[in-house]
């Protein structure tokens, strides 16, 4: 098992990109908050009947990650869509921005409009891919697919996102 | 389709998913290409992080939720491995004991094994039937039939004969005023034969022994040995001197005084003192071996005859001249060679 030390160092390592990647599934900070907390803790159970390497615990938490949204995504029958306004204005957005920024705000909300209706993996690979440019090898490999499988999806999201966009006139 | 391929180059291009040469012409063709340029500018928005990335990020309070939980979660993951160890010793009980139990009994019967080569082999047992007169095992009156074992010495009165006999192995008729000893009775495991091994220390025996036996005999007496087997012969001993009157088959003489082994032959009398004196059986050696083997069944015959006798009342001088005392008859043919001698 872990020490507490070990335990705490590694959350300081990865929370911000594990908590970004659980974000842009839930789109609630509280829920994201809840679901980075359980991914530590099955980590601590986790590593207290396993012999877990160094090399392997991203990938456990990845794995952990993906799995503890989508089941919150299941668990939520209704999407609990955050509204263009919680999006826009929430404690996140806290700097003045300008005319580009904005656009890349309601670009990027459209985005995850469209990817709402994407299944679960989808989503996970297209989060990783996008908002924390993993590899292939990587994403492959926290998700549980091949890379074909991956690099096929991947493609085939980011497609129907750009037509939805065209769509939309965002383009 | 020309445009899905071509949007499909740009996502590959904007993925990294294509190899460098491709890349490279991609490039120059995205520089001089207003349409495909300006679809990579979007994909690359799409593909991109989120500009508010930086924003992100989860509050202090989840590190101290997570360092709480790790406390409770150490002691009860501790309990439970404490509990665990029990329960499996106790899902491992059951096999345990039978391991234990199974353990046990290969003990106990290698032991017994042991125990049976070691010590059983002493408890072969000899039968005896008292054809007349009185008889001690170790001392002891004897019954009138009974069993005798390794160690055992036998003891005939004056006119007392006592047969040995032990399945189909061998025969031995103790006349009277004898003294014969069991020396070993045993049954060897490994080999599947029985050890007889038999002590006149003073009077005579006939002893027949099983043609076919396979079994391990030997005779002693004072001063000489004795192995016997498919034969059948008269031995008598008193103090240094040993008589054998070998009637049927063959046997070895090995006397204690020297080493010389010698292989006596049917119908011979071998006299044995710190020498060894071979002759022809006469008619009084056979006379002395007849009697001893018709010995018990003639007793039976008096005991028959005898009453008989007693029931028509006849006169005492008959029932004496059937009932012939076995130290009387013996005596004679001691006697008879004591004539001989001088």
């Amino acid at each position: 098992m872990f020490e507490k030390d070990k335990i705490i160092e590694l959350y300081r390592n990865y929370k911000k990109e594990l908590f970004i990647y659980i974000y842009r599934f839930t789109n609630s900070h509280e829920n994201s908050e809840d679901i980075l907390h359980d991914c530590f803790i099955n980590l601590i159970k986790y590593s207290h009947n396993h012999e877990i390497n160094e090399s392997s615990i991203r990938a456990f938490l990845y794995k952990t990650a993906h799995n503890l949204s989508i089941n919150f995504l299941k668990r939520n029958t209704k999407f609990e869509f955050s509204s263009i306004e919680e999006r826009n204005n929430s404690n996140i957005l806290q700097d003045d921005t300008t005319i580009n920024d904005i656009f890349s705000k309601e670009m990027n909300t459209k985005i995850y409009q469209v990817l709402d209706s994407f299944d679960n993996l989808s989503k996970s690979i297209f989060v990783m891919k996008k908002e924390l440019n993993l590899s292939l090898d990587e994403i492959a490999d926290y998700t549980g697919y091949s890379d074909r499988t991956v690099r096929r999806k991947l493609q085939k999201t980011i497609n129907f996102v750009l037509t939805e966009l065209k769509k939309s006139d965002f383009i | 389709m020309g445009k899905q391929n071509e949007c499909k180059k740009i996502v590959d291009y904007s993925l990294l998913f294509c190899d460098s040469e491709t890349r490279e012409s991609f490039t120059k063709h995205l520089a001089e290409c207003r349409q495909c340029g300006r679809d990579y500018d979007v994909i690359a928005k799409i593909v991109f992080p989120s500009n508010d990335n930086n924003r992100h990020s989860p509050s202090d309070e989840v590190e101290l939720r997570i360092i709480k939980s790790f406390d409770k979660l150490s002691q009860k993951l501790k309990s439970q491995d404490t509990k665990s160890k029990v329960i499996i010793k106790k899902f491992f009980r059951p096999f345990l004991i039978s391991a234990a139990a199974v353990f046990i009994l290969f003990t106990i019967s290698f032991l017994y094994d042991s125990y049976k080569e070691s010590e059983f082999n002493k408890n072969v047992t000899i039968s005896y039937k008292n054809s007349r007169g009185n008889v001690t095992v170790n001392n002891k009156t004897a019954d009138n039939t009974g069993k005798i074992y390794e160690s055992n010495v036998i003891k005939t009165g004056d006119d007392s004969i006592v047969e040995l006999f032990f399945n189909d192995i061998f025969k031995i008729k103790i006349t009277c005023n004898t003294t014969f000893k069991i020396e070993k009775a045993e049954f060897d495991w490994k080999n599947n034969i029985f050890n007889f091994s038999f002590n006149l220390i003073d009077g005579v025996v006939l002893s027949k022994i099983d043609r076919f036996s396979r079994h391990q005999l030997s005779f002693r007496t004072t001063n000489s040995n004795f192995i016997v087997a498919d034969t059948e012969f008269l031995l008598s001993a008193h103090k240094d001197k040993t008589t054998l009157l070998l009637s049927d088959g063959s046997l070895n003489i090995k006397p204690k005084q020297n080493e010389q082994e010698i292989s006596a032959i049917k119908d011979k009398k071998y006299i044995i003192t710190d020498r060894i004196i071979a002759q022809l059986m006469d008619n009084e050696d056979r006379r002395m071996i007849d009697f001893v083997q018709r010995s018990s069944d003639m007793a039976a015959v008096e005991k028959n005859e005898s009453r008989n006798i007693n029931n028509i009342s006849k006169g005492k001088s008959e029932m004496v001249a059937h009932n012939v005392p076995c130290d009387k008859a013996l005596s004679r043919i001691y006697e008879s060679e004591k004539e001989k001698e001088q």
